[in-house]
This record gives C-alpha cells, sequence and structure tokens, in this order.
C-alpha cells in the first residue's frame, strides 16, 4: 500500500496563492500525472509530497500516515528532477550506490551490490556501469537518475517533468520505457508535465491543474471526451478544440458562425440550456465530403500520419482532422458535416460544461 | 526559376567538421526546410547563406549571382532570428520601416510600402504599438513585416517560432504557411521540429552530422525515406524497425522470434540487392491489431491519445513496436499484427540504406 493524499491543501507565497484546497488521491500503484501550464501549482504540489515544502492549510498522507511536517528522508518518497543531477566524479555504479552509502541508512556492501545490481538489470544499463556520467547518452543519463530513485526501493516516485530535458524522439521512447517499468515495478507515480500528449500516453488518471486550481481528475479519455470545462477542454489536444456560440431556442440550438440548426432532442439530455452556450467541437467530429452546407479550404497540413485542414465557413475557420488518404487543395469547396452528437456544451459564464455528470 | 544554389559547401570549426559537401537548388517561390537535430550542420549552413558564417569550401549563388564572399548586407536576404530582436522603444511601425529608412528612402514609399506589409499580415490596427504591447505571435509578425518590407530576393529563417508556447506554435505554423502561399517568396526555414517542417514545407532538407540525408516532399521523406536516419527522425513516433533475415526467394524472410513472413515483392527485392540481413521498416499507422496477422507479438502499454490510441507491442524480448488503432476500446494481451505491405520499406542493415527498385 502506498497510495498519496492531499486533502484542503493551501499554499501562498507572497500574495501569490499557489495552491488553493487541492484535494487528490494517488491510488497505490497508480501512475498520475498532474498536468497544467507553467505556473499552474504542479510543482508546488509535488514539493510538497515530498516535504521539501509545508502546505500553509491541508493535509498530506502517504500510506495513510499523515506527513506534515515529517522530514522529506523520512518519507520514502523518491523525487527525479527535470535536471537530473548525476555525479560527475563517480561511476554510473557509484552513483547508483550513493543514495545507500549514506550513514543513515548503514546498508552493507554486499547489499548495496545486490541492489545495484538488480536496478541496472531492470533498466538495461548494466554495461554502462563501469562508465562516468559524461561517457552517456542523455537517455542513458536519465535511466541513472532513475536508478538512483529506484534503489531505496521508495513507495512513491515523484517526477518533475523528467522527460523535458530529452529530445522529441528519445521522449517517445522513454514513454514507454517508464510506463512499462512503472507497471513492473507495481510502484506508485505522481508525475508533473505541462505537456498533454505526455499526460495523456502516460497516466492512468490525469489531473489538470489551473492557477493553483484543480479543474478535473480522470482516466485520459474522460479528459479528453468529457472536459469538466473549457481551459481542460483546450488545453488537451491537438490541434485545439473549436468553440463556436450557441444559442438554444426551444428544441433547437441555433450555432452562429456556422449557421447550423441542432436539433436539441437528440444531442442533448440535460435540463434547460442557458440563452447563450459555448459548443466545443474536436477536430476530429467534422466530416469533410459530405453534407449539405460547405466551407472552403484555407488551409492544409499534411502531417503524415495526420492531416489538419482548416476550413473556412463565413468568419470562421474550423480546425478539422481529416483521414490520411483523403485529399483536399487550398481553394476548394467542400461540404461538411459536423457530428452533432459529439457536441459538447459549456456555459459561457463559469466556462463549466453543461450536462453529464462525469 | 533557381533562386538560390549550394555548390559542395563545407564548414569546418577547427578539426569539427560542421557542414560537409552540401549541393542543393532552392526555386523561385519555394519553401524548404532544413531539418535535424541539434548539431547536425542546419544552422551552420543557413548563416553561410546568409554570409554570417564563411564557408570553408564550396559556392552560394543567390539569383543567378555568385555571392561567396559578399558581406551580409550586399546579398539582399532577410534573416529572421529565433528572438525576434525587434527596437524596444520603436512602434510597430517604426520597427518594420527602419530597414527601408536605413536606405534613405523618401517618407512617402516607405509609409506605403509598410502599409502594404501589414495588410499582409494583419497588423493594420496594431502599427501604434510598441513590442511590450504586443502579443508573442504579433511581435513574430513584425519582426516579419521587417523583413518583408525590404522585398529580399530569399528569406531566410532560424526556428523562428520555437520561442512560442505550444498553442501559439500551431497556429504561426498554420499563418506562415498560409502567408507563405499569399506572398511566394523563396524562403528557407530552418528547424528541428519535424512535424514544423512536414506541415511547412515545398521540400524538406534531413540533415544529420554535417550531411544531406535526403531532399524530398513531405510525402517522400514520410513514405520513402531514404535511410534509417530519416525512417527514424520524421513520424511521431518514429518508423517501426524490425530485424528479418532474408531466407531467399519463395523462402520468404525470418523474423527474431523465428516466424517465417512471406512476401513476394519484398523478397525480389532483397533478391535484387543480394542482401540477407534487413530490416523491416513500417509505420505505427500501417500495421493493424488483430488476431490473424503476420507479426506476433504481447501489448505492452497503451497511449490514448483522444482520437486514437497508440500501442507499444513487444514482438521479440526486448524488441518494441509502436501501432496505432482508432478504435476507442483498449486491446490487451497476445496480438497478431497485420501489415499493410505496400506502405513498408525494406533497408539493408548493414548500410542503413533504403533498398531501391531502380537499383541493378
Amino acid at each position: 500500500m502506498a497510495e498519496v493524499v492531499l486533502r484542503n491543501v493551501e499554499k501562498r507565497f507572497g500574495k501569490i496563492q499557489a495552491l488553493r484546497g487541492i484535494t487528490l488521491e494517488v491510488r497505490d500503484g497508480e501512475f498520475l500525472v498532474l498536468l497544467g501550464p507553467t505556473g499552474a501549482g504542479k510543482t508546488t504540489t509535488l514539493r510538497i509530497v515530498s516535504g521539501l515544502e509545508e502546505p500553509d492549510q491541508g493535509d498530506v498522507f502517504i500510506d495513510g500516515v499523515r506527513m506534515n511536517g515529517i522530514a522529506p528522508r523520512d518519507r520514502n518518497c523518491a523525487f527525479v528532477f527535470q535536471n537530473y543531477v548525476l555525479y560527475p566524479h563517480l561511476t554510473v555504479y557509484d552513483n547508483l550506490a550513493f543514495p545507500l552509502r549514506s550513514k543513515l541508512w548503514r546498508v552493507e556492501e554486499n547489499e548495496i551490490r545486490k541492489r545495484v545490481e538488480h536496478v541496472a538489470r531492470v533498466l538495461r544499463i548494466e554495461h554502462l556501469l563501469g562508465r562516468r556520467p559524461d561517457k552517456l547518452s542523455g537517455g542513458e543519463q536519465q535511466r541513472v537518475a532513475l536508478g538512483r530513485a529506484m534503489v531505496r526501493n521508495p513507495k512513491v516516485f515523484l517526477m518533475d517533468e523528467p522527460l523535458s530535458n530529452l529530445d522529441a524522439k528519445l521522449r517517445e521512447e522513454m514513454r514507454v520505457e517508464l510506463k512499462s517499468l512503472q507497471k513492473n515495478l507495481g510502484a506508485t507515480f505522481f508525475f508533473v508535465t505541462h505537456d498533454h500528449v505526455e499526460a495523456m500516453t502516460l497516466g492512468d488518471r490525469v489531473a489538470v491543474l489551473h492557477q493553483g486550481v484543480l479543474q478535473q481528475v480522470g482516466t485520459p479519455e474522460e479528459v479528453y471526451d468529457y472536459p469538466a470545462n473549457v481551459f481542460v477542454a483546450r488545453f488537451v489536444g491537438n490541434p485545439e478544440i473549436n468553440l463556436l456560440e450557441g444559442f438554444p431556442e426551444g428544441k433547437r440550438l441555433f450555432l452562429k458562425g456556422l449557421s447550423l440548426l441542432v436539433d436539441l432532442e437528440k444531442v442533448w439530455e440535460g435540463g434547460e440550456l442557458p440563452p447563450r452556450v459555448l459548443v466545443g467541437i474536436r477536430p476530429e467530429n467534422i466530416l469533410l465530403g459530405q453534407g449539405e452546407t460547405s466551407g472552403e479550404i484555407y488551409l492544409v497540413e499534411d502531417l503524415g500520419v495526420d492531416t489538419i485542414v482548416r476550413l473556412r465557413v463565413g468568419e470562421v475557420i474550423l480546425r478539422v482532422r481529416v483521414p490520411k488518404e483523403a485529399k483536399f487543395a487550398v481553394g476548394d469547396r467542400v461540404p461538411y458535416r459536423v457530428m452533432q452528437e459529439k457536441l459538447l456544451f459549456f456555459d459561457p459564464i463559469t466556462e463549466k460544461r453543461l450536462g453529464g455528470a462525469l | 526559376m533557381e533562386k538560390v544554389r549550394l555548390e559542395n559547401l563545407s564548414k569546418r570549426f577547427g578539426t569539427f567538421e560542421a557542414v560537409r559537401d552540401v549541393t542543393l537548388e532552392v526555386f523561385e517561390g519555394e519553401f524548404v526546410v532544413f531539418l535535424g537535430p541539434s548539431g547536425c550542420g542546419k544552422t551552420t549552413t543557413l548563416r553561410m547563406i546568409a554570409g554570417l558564417e564563411k564557408p570553408t569550401r564550396g559556392e552560394i549563388f543567390i539569383a543567378g549571382k555568385r555571392v561567396t564572399p559578399l558581406p551580409p548586407a550586399r546579398r539582399n536576404i532577410a534573416f529572421v532570428f529565433q528572438n525576434y530582436a525587434l527596437y524596444p522603444h520603436m512602434t510597430a511601425f517604426e520597427n518594420i520601416a527602419f530597414p527601408l529608412e536605413a536606405q534613405g528612402i523618401p517618407r512617402e514609399e516607405v509609409r506605403k510600402r509598410v502599409q502594404e506589409v501589414a495588410r499582409v499580415l494583419g497588423l493594420e490596427h496594431l502599427l501604434h504599438l510598441r513590442p511590450a504591447q504586443l502579443s508573442s505571435g504579433d511581435m513574430q509578425k513584425v519582426a516579419l513585416g521587417r523583413a518583408m518590407v525590404r522585398r529580399p530576393q530569399v528569406f531566410l529563417m532560424d526556428e523562428p517560432l520555437s520561442g512560442l508556447d505550444a498553442k501559439h506554435r500551431e497556429e504561426m505554423r498554420a499563418e506562415l504557411k498560409r502567408l507563405h502561399m499569399e506572398i511566394q517568396a523563396t524562403t528557407i526555414y530552418v528547424t528541428h521540429d519535424q512535424i514544423e517542417a512536414m506541415s511547412m514545407a515545398d521540400r524538406i532538407v534531413v540533415m544529420n552530422e554535417g550531411t544531406v540525408q535526403q531532399v524530398g516532399s513531405p510525402r517522400e521523406v514520410y513514405l520513402s525515406p531514404e535511410n534509417l536516419f530519416v525512417a527514424h527522425f520524421i513520424g511521431s513516433p518514429g518508423m517501426n524497425f524490425i530485424p528479418l533475415v532474408f531466407l531467399g526467394k519463395n523462402q520468404g524472410f525470418r523474423l527474431e522470434n523465428g516466424d517465417i513472413v512471406r512476401h513476394e515483392v519484398l523478397e525480389e527485392l532483397a533478391m535484387r540487392h543480394g542482401v540477407r540481413e534487413c530490416i523491416l521498416g513500417i509505420r505505427p499507422e500501417f500495421l493493424s491489431i488483430g488476431v490473424s496477422g503476420e507479426i506476433r507479438g504481447s501489448i505492452v502499454s497503451v497511449e490514448p491519445l483522444g482520437y486514437k490510441n497508440l500501442y507499444a507491442v513487444e514482438i521479440a524480448p526486448g524488441r518494441i513496436i509502436r501501432v496505432e488503432d482508432m478504435r476507442r476500446e483498449r486491446f490487451s494481451g497476445n496480438v497478431s499484427l497485420g501489415v499493410h505491405w505496400e506502405a513498408a520499406c525494406l533497408f539493408d542493415r548493414e548500410t542503413g540504406q533504403r533498398m531501391r527498385w531502380e537499383h541493378g
């Protein structure tokens, strides 16, 4: 058992309210990703769990034990930073052994050898044990930094953007490695990133943080399909969700910009809608080449695996994801159809999503 | 019409060979992107075209004229940097007008040209503002405007979007591309971001370790990479590599797990090249998850992207490949992958080169 619980955590730095009423549970053996833009409070949250910061209010529990006031080294957490700092004068072996050689733990050299070798095997860095850090690639250094966190067999891994210093290619590979590692260790991972793709692909669940307030906690699919509010809808997903104004009139909704009438009886099960709503349409929920209305192709971006089309309809430019075999040219007039059953409705004032309890 | 020609361009810093023998033609109105990892020589090449670095060897021609010995100011190029480098005390108008005033062009003519550029860039209503009052996207446009107003022969851009956050970058990428379609200016653009290259380029020049790996349209480098480097670098994630041993015509290829896969066309290709140790290159979207496919494996992890899932599948001990699937449900356990052979590439494992039909 190693769950992490934050309850009503508040943190202020001078005039800045960094965290407001954060209540969050990272389940035992879960890979939870805390996602948000720069300045959202992600790193502060992680530092509070690790004990590097104390909350102004609220509690932190690890394994059911209240951690407030307990020193970082007694929390059985391992912290992996963005800038993994390896000792340049020590070999990989000695870097890995370092945390165990602390007088605090009094681990025997025999035992140290066993643990270092085990960790090296799991991370596939056995062949590097004799080398110094400057002889390693970025990915190898990152593995050593992970290994150093692993040797103490911590219950919880706290990771602050550990992949962000790697180049794009390596990041893609490390993503798979990190995810398998977490499953194999069965450890609890609390991982921070600003990259929504990283969050979606790594997390069992994703917690979205913005301006110190938790916006939503859910599986990647939940966060993508049922964003709690406009912020989450826009922050998650690439290209960004299309947002248009809509005006409900009885059983129908008029989508301004597209001059489209939506039959609410087919797409809306909630109660009465406010007189004005924001309507969200994901780029893949607009189909080109069918439908009664048309738009003009404004731009085509063939990204290899995906093609993104910008379609001009009157004053509006829609982002549309089209199948890779589709061929469109700028200036073409093409019919389009909005998949109305996939529309998302938001309150224009609170920006919260309307309907569905999820 | 050819606008820029590089002939055997090379640059050495001490004993380090930053750029080796780059030969390339850029045509009038073309948008060419130099793409590669950091240290591949792309920026050095651009700086040589601009006249900011002196080539160790080779020649540069702009609009038919040899410019190799000329200073930057006499090459009729405009360089747009990573940092926009606007004058903070000047308005957007003054920033754009600056290069013209420096040339002593009459006031009325300057005003006309600035207005014209501002209209194309959609900056008309912002001309009275100073850089500090502009968004990063608009600052970028002012920097572009300053480059455009001189009507240079060639635009040179060094990662102009890298200072923007992900969302703005995506928007500016689209706007730059749209702008290029409208003004048709010859542009050489440097980036390490393959998505930027794919989305904007007419042609991509893929570089690695100082040499050109491939020149081609985005489709060409994506679907028919010349070598393993290009195959891996382009795409997110890159192309999957599956080692195969060619057993002979009508005998198929042996996978690492001992299974045999058969494909007449690829067998013919391997036969012609006389290669035994091969690598099958196949992109994640050209593999499909099923039960009656050709390559056995087990699912290691699922990466949901919202509109599709990306699977990591282990097909031999330690050999993990990525497979894309558009279905909403998540699969797990043992699977058998179907291969869309028409999109497969075959590489020579020893040289890393793709085997081509034209050969022999």
